[in-house]
């Protein structure tokens, strides 16, 4: 599976679990690469994004393009000290970032955060201004941006409390790649996934839900936001079965280090509703976008 | 046969936007320098407004595309001062024949109404009428950008992102209007990811420009089942520089490049000419479609012209609707620049009922002289076998309905009439040119909101150009079914925007702002 010759289109699963902590030797929150006709699209940018694309291969200063589906920390952590990463590691060309509304307003935070180290590299190690090395466009629903590899679009889905938070769709020249975001179950979804061949969505475990809230106090609450917000895996599986696509992949995955809940227990919920093809997300998964070499 | 070559050639020129650090930020970038993205941009320039116009070409080609522009279409290009070299270049004409076989079916003429400064139709080739526009575009001082192709396209809440690519590499812009005059083929569409719905017809037809000093009358003759293209039909008109367009049927399942060859060619035009006296300029073989997005307006990304929907030729409906696009839009764009987003709407509105009409012309008449089915040809061939005995059964023949400007008649910017007119164009119509003073009205509306008035009081605060109606104009007043007292306010797009009897200013102001405020 990960024997992918280079040059080839893929999607690699950077980080797969829901939430924003992380645990010894446990999954990390959500980020993706999307690597097509040798250009890398990172799709949101929770902590280790920024390791987990340097192990793709893919070195740091070739980053141009960076998309956010909402302003969740396991989402957006790492979105500035990838960036400033890849600039201390010679970035030469402009990065694009695409976020909701309230983006512009992370990142200048960010250059805020960092304006005495920054100072210092432009003036000691004479590197380019890293506020003009980076544009943040904020987009709303519907059309994002078109280049010469992919078109790319996306749908408001219902993730409470916050608004802005939207499932993205890259269409490319031998397909398309659709990413749910976090979301409740949201019927929408199938259209706007309808014959992807790669869809990645976010899943959650009820039993180990239930688990997982008698671990950490304040039970209910908790379970009441998790199921109000994410889609539990037998509906991903209502979703994936309607829409007619390739390749279903689960992320964001809600508990994501119980070891009571495994690989099986995820397939077994889905399958009950969705018989194709299917992959249960682990970080640094690569799933080829055509088969043609694979 | 010629070799394709330019008819006129633009020199690229580096601008200073391609230097910049941050791109460069423009109210309206226009994509494609054709009749409608020309149009527009000197529409916004005359209005103030400094737009960008790309065109990934640096020429205008030669080759057969529209040649019939209708009176609408030369009103908004008088409007806009680059009407007159179109009149003086291109071929008037008023008469139209329809034969069957040999025989003559009926004749119409175009010119029913005197009074008009503008002439029903002209036939001008369209690399004359594009170079005209640059001509005045240029005048004018337009930013036009040849050799700039857009290459990507990022939408954002603020302002929409265009990437380009010149001779020089690639820069950016950001515009708070894109609109795409981009063609059929519209590269825009496709970046939105947007299709065509529609027809699209299974029968070719042949196109070739001739030249010829024949002794032709300056007519539009259509023929069905003519004697030298037997089973077929036949299209014929003049264009300047002694060149005839032919548009001949084929069958749909002819081999188009057999058909397309010179020598294949030739003896079919001299058939049909009676002689061979005659270079041919161009040839080229098409299949039509009639199809349309579902909408215009996309966010900030407007489509106008071919690029939104596509018609057959018969009836010279597309650069004449796509004109129509750019003079429905112009002054919208300028009002939403302003601060007043709401108009544009209606741009979808008004312009989407303009091409379901255009294109249920266009079909019928495609299917009457392009019969699908066997039941399509009966039918076809019972109306011309009445027309040929009958006055009535002229109505049925369809050799294509020509272009006329659309009623829009449910536009939410029409205020309806409170009482019934006997005469005149109503709310949502396009107003008829009629002569006015020691001129036309056409020339005295200005580019505004104007308030057209017969012996009424027009106090208004608004900012309205006036113009009085004498009792002399009688051609007018009887044209407008004026009355003493009455009154039209008309959009500065020259269609009906409401209408009093007993104009009193508060019920034009709130006319007005629904015109306008929408």
């Amino acid at each position: 599976m990960n024997a992918i010759p280079p040059n080839q289109d893929r999607l690699v699963l950077l980080g797969t679990k829901g939430g924003p902590a992380i645990r010894k030797g446990g999954p990390s929150p959500t980020a993706h690469l999307l690597e097509i006709g040798g250009h890398p699209y990172v799709i949101d940018c929770g902590l280790g994004v920024t390791r987990a694309l340097v192990e793709t291969g893919t070195p740091l200063p070739a980053l141009r393009s960076i998309i956010i589906t909402h302003l969740h920390s396991d989402h957006v952590l790492e979105m500035g000290p990838l960036i400033h990463t890849a600039w201390t590691a010679g970035l030469k060309e402009k990065i694009v970032v695409h976020g909701p509304v309230g983006t512009r307003a992370v990142w200048q935070g960010f250059l805020a955060s960092l304006s005495y180290d920054i100072a210092i590299r432009i003036e000691d190690e004479g590197r380019p201004d890293l506020a003009v090395m980076v544009e943040v466009l904020e987009y709303a629903e519907g059309h994002v941006f078109t280049d010469a590899r992919v078109k790319v679009s996306a749908l408001r889905v219902k993730h409470p409390p916050v608004a802005e938070c939207f499932a993205l769709r890259f269409d490319h020249a031998a397909g398309a790649v659709v990413f749910s975001a976090d979301t409740t179950y949201f019927p929408p979804v199938t259209a706007f996934a309808r014959g992807a061949d790669i869809l990645v969505h976010e899943a959650i475990y009820e039993p180990g839900v239930d688990r997982l809230v008698a671990r950490v106090g304040n039970g209910a609450r908790l379970k009441q936001h998790l199921l109000d917000s994410h889609t539990l895996a037998e509906d991903v599986g209502r979703i994936a079965a309607e829409a007619g696509i390739g390749l279903l992949a689960l992320n964001h995955l809600v508990p994501a280090d119980d070891p009571l809940v495994t690989e099986q227990h995820w397939v077994e919920a889905v399958r009950s509703q969705y018989a194709g093809p299917l992959v249960v997300g682990r970080d640094g998964l690569v799933l080829p976008l055509s088969s043609i070499n694979a | 046969m010629k070799p394709a070559e330019p008819f006129v050639r633009f020199a690229y020129q580096r601008h200073a936007d391609q230097a910049r650090a941050k791109p460069a930020s423009h109210p309206v970038v226009i994509i494609g320098a054709g009749p409608v993205g020309l149009t527009l941009a000197i529409d916004l320039k005359l209005r103030g407004i400094e737009c960008v116009l790309l065109d990934d070409q640096d020429r205008i080609g030669e080759g057969s595309r529209a040649i019939c522009f209708a009176k609408r279409t030369l009103e908004i290009w008088d409007r806009f001062g680059c009407a007159a070299p179109m009149l003086d270049k291109g071929v008037r004409w008023n008469v139209g024949k329809v034969f069957q076989g040999e025989d003559l079916l009926y004749q119409f003429d175009l010119l029913a109404e005197p009074g008009h400064k503008m002439p029903a139709f002209i036939n001008l080739q369209q690399y004359y009428a594009e170079k005209f526009l640059v001509d005045r575009a240029q005048a004018l001082g337009v930013d036009l950008r040849w050799l700039n192709r857009v290459i990507g396209l990022q939408s954002g809440v603020q302002s929409t992102r265009i990437t380009i690519e010149t001779p020089d590499g690639s820069y950016s812009l950001d515009a708070r209007f894109v609109i795409a005059c981009d063609g059929a083929r519209s590269p825009m569409r496709s970046m939105l990811g947007l299709e065509f719905m529609g027809e699209q017809f299974e029968d070719q037809f042949l196109i070739a420009d001739v030249r010829m000093t024949a002794d032709f009358p300056v007519e539009r003759w259509f023929w069905f089942d003519p004697p030298f293209h037997g089973g077929q039909s036949c299209l014929l008109h003049k264009q300047p520089d002694d060149v005839w367009r032919i548009d001949l049927q084929l069958s749909p399942d002819t081999d188009t490049e057999h058909e397309r060859q010179p020598e294949v060619v030739r003896p079919r035009i001299a058939r049909m000419l009676g002689h061979g006296e005659f270079e041919l300029e161009w040839i080229s073989v098409y299949r039509f479609q009639c199809r349309r997005l579902e909408r215009f307006v996309h966010g900030a990304v407007i489509f106008a012209g071919d690029a939104a929907h596509q018609v057959s030729p018969f009836g010279a409906r597309g650069a004449n609707s796509g004109v129509q696009d750019a003079d429905n839009l112009g002054w919208k764009l300028a009002a939403a620049l302003r601060g007043n987003a709401g108009l544009i709407e209606s741009y979808d509105q008004e312009r989407s009922q303009a091409a379901d009409e255009n294109i249920l012309n266009s079909t019928r008449a495609t299917h009457f002289i392009a019969p699908r089915h066997k039941a399509e040809a009966r039918f076809r061939n019972a109306a011309l076998a009445l027309a040929r005995q009958t006055e009535f059964g002229k109505r049925f023949v369809n050799s294509g309905r020509l272009s006329t400007p659309t009623n829009y008649a449910d536009s939410p910017l029409s205020t309806k009439d409170a009482a019934p007119w006997s005469a005149g164009p109503p709310p949502g119509a396009p107003i008829p040119d009629a002569p006015l003073g020691n001129g036309y009205l056409s020339e005295k509306l200005g580019d505004g909101f104007a308030l057209l008035h017969w012996r009424a009081s027009a106090a208004t605060a608004e900012a309205l150009r006036v113009v009085d109606v004498s009792d002399k104009d009688e051609a007018l007043i009887a044209r407008f079914g004026l009355t003493p007292g009455a009154g039209y306010l008309i959009r500065p797009d020259r269609h009906v925007a409401a209408r009093f009897q007993n104009l009193r200013p508060a019920a034009l102001a709130v006319a007005l702002n629904k015109a306008y405020a929408a």
